[in-house]
């Protein structure tokens, strides 16, 4: 793999380029959608975007916290855990815009929506970091979908390659994001946060999928890991809301009053 | 241009303009921080933690107050004669030197200078670089084993300041092996001289509490069995020297400001902050003949034994409550081996924590402290156990693979066990293959994290291990079942790692392992003698 690159007398680290790369491209986007959907002006919804990547750089500090307790169940050691952890980011990002939208009234949802399909695009780009840097990695296997990669212990082995088949879930979750997008705002049935809570629901899904094949994990029972509890949870909790969404959208659409409450505050 | 600029942030395209600008913005802040912090990956692995033993190893620059210790080993019976040579200090002005022969010393003669009063004390006034100071005397018929103290006192006397240096001890101690030479009268040692500006390393060696509450109580507890006589480290390290019988140089240096210690560290403190224990260590040469004649020994390589000095009060902090994991025990050494090729660059010091006494050291500690770092032996002789090899190899950390992780382990036959060590790699990228030998059967090889073994990633001698730059990969070590017809007592685990492509670039790692229940250590039997006499040289 190819973790660092030179650059004349400067070193990069590949992950930490890619990773600003992915921001770059999936925050433009970002702001295009924003910029087209909310009806705002540009400099509320600039000051907002970066509001929520500072809640976002903030998130996966608060849940090194819960890891660490949670290791310390699992090891008796008390060890403050590091690391970089993506449903933080999403927690502190979204916790921050929930915040900044209700206190200039725009809608939570309608920014959500707007924002979800540029979240999977950038990490569809970035999971090309974890797979230059060796982390993130799978376990070994025989399967005919394995390639030989290096393990975060440096440890060389024909693996899943769970970098790849998480950047293609992204890209399929990218895809089917603007498809339902497409399909369902000319259906009665839309309602504001739907793409959002879809891409809660299929990034949970897929995690909770792919965690099965990752090698870099502590088990928890069996199999089972913690991140499997977080990604179940994410997943029953999207989809519950998505049903209750749905159900209400259509008796709403039978009701002559009609509904028009953000199904997500 | 200024006009074009600002009509360009204006409009749509004007705000993703501004957005882009401060998107790079915080992009190239986010490079910037990921780079300083050394955020690499999506893991958290390369975080610091806490590990059974680490070694740290780094050269500094000595400045002029460096004060090597000078060691004339002579070999003398109960009874003979013995001559000793006072060394010259060329960076010393005149000066006094007051010598105390050890009780029992008979038959005082000087053929050099003489004293300028009787004695003993012996005092000789007016001795500089050109003097020739001798001390001959006949040794006393001392049982093996008694220690002798021979103290030199010197004062320096330059106009504007004076100083007193350290006094040393002469002890009767097992013979060395071979033919018993008698007197040694008119070798002349080596002179070691202070060195001006010489190159030393800064050796230090962690072993972390593991499930361990550090209390004021087990913080005394430690200290009191420490500054005891019964407790030593040995280190085996090249010296120059010849032959077994003639003078080397100790690298030890003891001065202000660095010297070696023994220190409890409260890993919560913030970074500078004071140790909770400095503990002095001290020359301990009445070890040295036991060390030369039962460890194992190596062809220009010589045994040193260090022990806590008691002369410091030392007491623990009230009302201590340091968490396991968040405190540990630092050794710090500093070497100077300029004299050997290359500054001794490429070396391994081999380190035994020996203990004298016939209950386990580990007794009263065993189940509370310190408990992965203990149970690790290789020798067990006159009364001593000796617990090792710890290997600290004197490596540039940017071109050198080095190896860390657990200290030692007791086991107990049929159960099991899993061992770490943690390569640690150099400046770029190495792809190593390990290999192990041990007395102990049924070691499987994993990879894994920092905490634990990944048994998905099964290791053989032929699995290559790439060690990424600045990275460190994992090796376990699992015993699923320790045999039962496992030899009672000591036993080591060594692993060891190579470049495929460079061989040259190799490191290994010792785990001493305790299998069973302890054993009391045979008592010690009567040897020849042997005299050593360490002298202090001290520069103005």
């Amino acid at each position: 793999m190819l973790p660092t690159f030179d650059l004349g007398p400067w070193q990069f680290s590949t992950y930490s380029v890619v990773y600003v790369l992915a921001l770059l491209l999936a925050g433009m986007y970002a702001f295009h959608r924003l910029l087209t959907g909310l009806d705002q002006p540009p400099e509320v919804i600039i000051r907002g975007f970066f509001l929520a990547i500072l809640g976002g750089f903030a998130g996966p500090y608060a849940v090194r916290i819960i890891v660490t307790i949670q290791r310390f169940f699992q090891t008796g050691e008390w060890i403050w855990a590091g690391g970089s952890s993506y449903i933080g980011l999403l927690l502190g990002g979204v916790g921050v815009a929930a915040l900044y939208c209700w206190r200039h009234k725009i809608s939570l949802s309608r920014a959500l929506d707007s924002v979800a399909p540029a979240l999977a695009l950038g990490q569809a780009i970035g999971r090309w970091g974890c797979l230059a840097a060796g982390c993130c990695y799978g376990r070994p296997t025989e399967s005919w979908l394995g390639l030989r990669l290096p393990g975060h212990g440096g440890f060389w082995a024909v693996r899943y390659p769970t970098q790849l088949m998480a950047s293609a879930a992204d890209l399929l979750i990218f895809g089917l994001l603007l498809l339902i997008e497409r399909v369902s705002s000319r259906r009665r049935w839309y309602f504001d946060g739907l793409l959002f809570l879809l891409y809660v629901a299929f990034y949970s899904l897929k995690r909770f999928l792919l965690e099965f094949l990752r090698g870099d994990v502590l088990p928890l029972w069996g199999p089972v890991t913690w991140v499997h509890l977080y990604t179940l949870l994410g997943l029953l909790g999207s989809t519950a809301l998505i049903v209750w969404n749905l159900r209400r959208a259509t008796s709403a659409d039978r009701s002559p009053a009609g509904d028009a409450e953000d199904p997500l505050g | 241009m200024q006009l074009l600029l600002r009509r360009a942030y204006r409009g749509q395209m004007g705000a993703y303009l501004q957005f882009f600008v401060l998107l790079l913005l915080l992009a190239a802040t986010i490079l910037v921080v990921m780079a300083v912090s050394g955020c690499s990956d999506c893991d958290d692995y390369d975080e610091p933690q806490t590990f059974s033993g680490r070694t740290y190893v780094q050269t500094l620059p000595m400045g002029e107050q460096f004060y090597p210790l000078i060691i004339h080993s002579e070999m003398v019976a109960p009874g003979g004669q013995l001559q000793l040579l006072v060394e010259p200090d060329p960076l010393a002005g005149k000066r006094v030197v007051e010598w105390t022969p050890p009780p029992g010393a008979t038959n005082f003669d000087f053929p050099g200078l003489k004293p300028t009063s009787g004695g003993p004390p012996f005092v000789f006034t007016g001795v500089d670089q050109n003097s020739d100071l001798w001390l001959n005397y006949t040794v006393p018929q001392a049982p093996v084993g008694t220690k002798l103290v021979d103290t030199i006192k010197t004062v320096y006397s330059d106009g504007s300041s004076s100083s007193t240096a350290s006094e040393t001890e002469i002890v009767i101690i097992a013979a060395l092996n071979g033919p018993f030479p008698g007197p040694a009268a008119g070798r002349q040692p080596q002179v070691a001289s202070p060195q001006a500006d010489v190159t030393a390393w800064d050796v230090a060696v962690w072993f972390d509490s593991v499930g361990v509450t550090l209390t004021t109580e087990l913080c005394q507890e430690w200290l009191t069995r420490l500054q005891g006589d019964d407790f030593f480290l040995a280190v085996r390290m090249p010296m120059t020297t010849t032959t077994v019988t003639s003078s080397y140089r100790l690298p030890f240096v003891f001065g202000s400001p660095y010297s070696q210690t023994l220190q409890l560290d409260d890993y919560g403190d913030p970074p500078g902050s004071p140790m909770l224990i400095t503990a002095p260590l001290e020359y301990r040469p009445e070890r040295h003949t036991f060390l030369a004649n039962e460890l194992p020994s190596a062809p220009g390589e010589h045994w040193a034994a260090l022990g806590v000095s008691a002369t410091k009060s030392l007491s623990c902090p009230a009302g201590l409550n340091v968490a396991p994991g968040l405190w540990g025990i630092v050794a710090n050494s500093l070497l100077d081996l300029h004299d050997q090729p290359n500054a001794c660059l490429g070396c391994t010091a081999r380190v035994y924590y020996c203990y004298e006494g016939q209950s386990p050291p580990w007794e009263a500690l065993a189940q509370r402290a310190l408990a992965r770092t203990r149970g690790i032996e290789s020798y067990q002789g006159e009364g001593i156990t000796c617990l090792g090899p710890a290997p600290v190899h004197l490596e540039s950390s940017d071109t050198s693979l080095h190896m860390l992780g657990t200290a030692g382990a007791f086991v107990t036959p049929t159960l099991a066990i899993s061992l770490s060590e943690h390569i640690v790699g150099p400046t770029y990228t190495v792809t190593v293959t390990m290999d192990y030998s041990s007395s102990v059967a049924g070691w499987e090889f994993y990879g894994g994290t920092w905490l634990t073994p990944n048994l998905q990633v099964p290791l053989t001698t032929a699995t290559e291990i790439v060690v990424p730059a600045h990275k460190i990969a994992h090796i376990w070590a699992v015993n699923d079942y320790v045999p039962t017809d496992t030899v009672t007592g000591p036993h080591t685990l060594v692993i060891t790692v190579t470049s495929t492509t460079s061989p040259s670039l190799t490191t290994w790692a010792a785990i001493p392992l305790w299998i069973g229940r302890w054993v009391a250590p045979p008592a010690g039997g009567g040897k020849q003698y042997a005299v050593y006499l360490p002298l202090i040289v001290k520069s103005p």
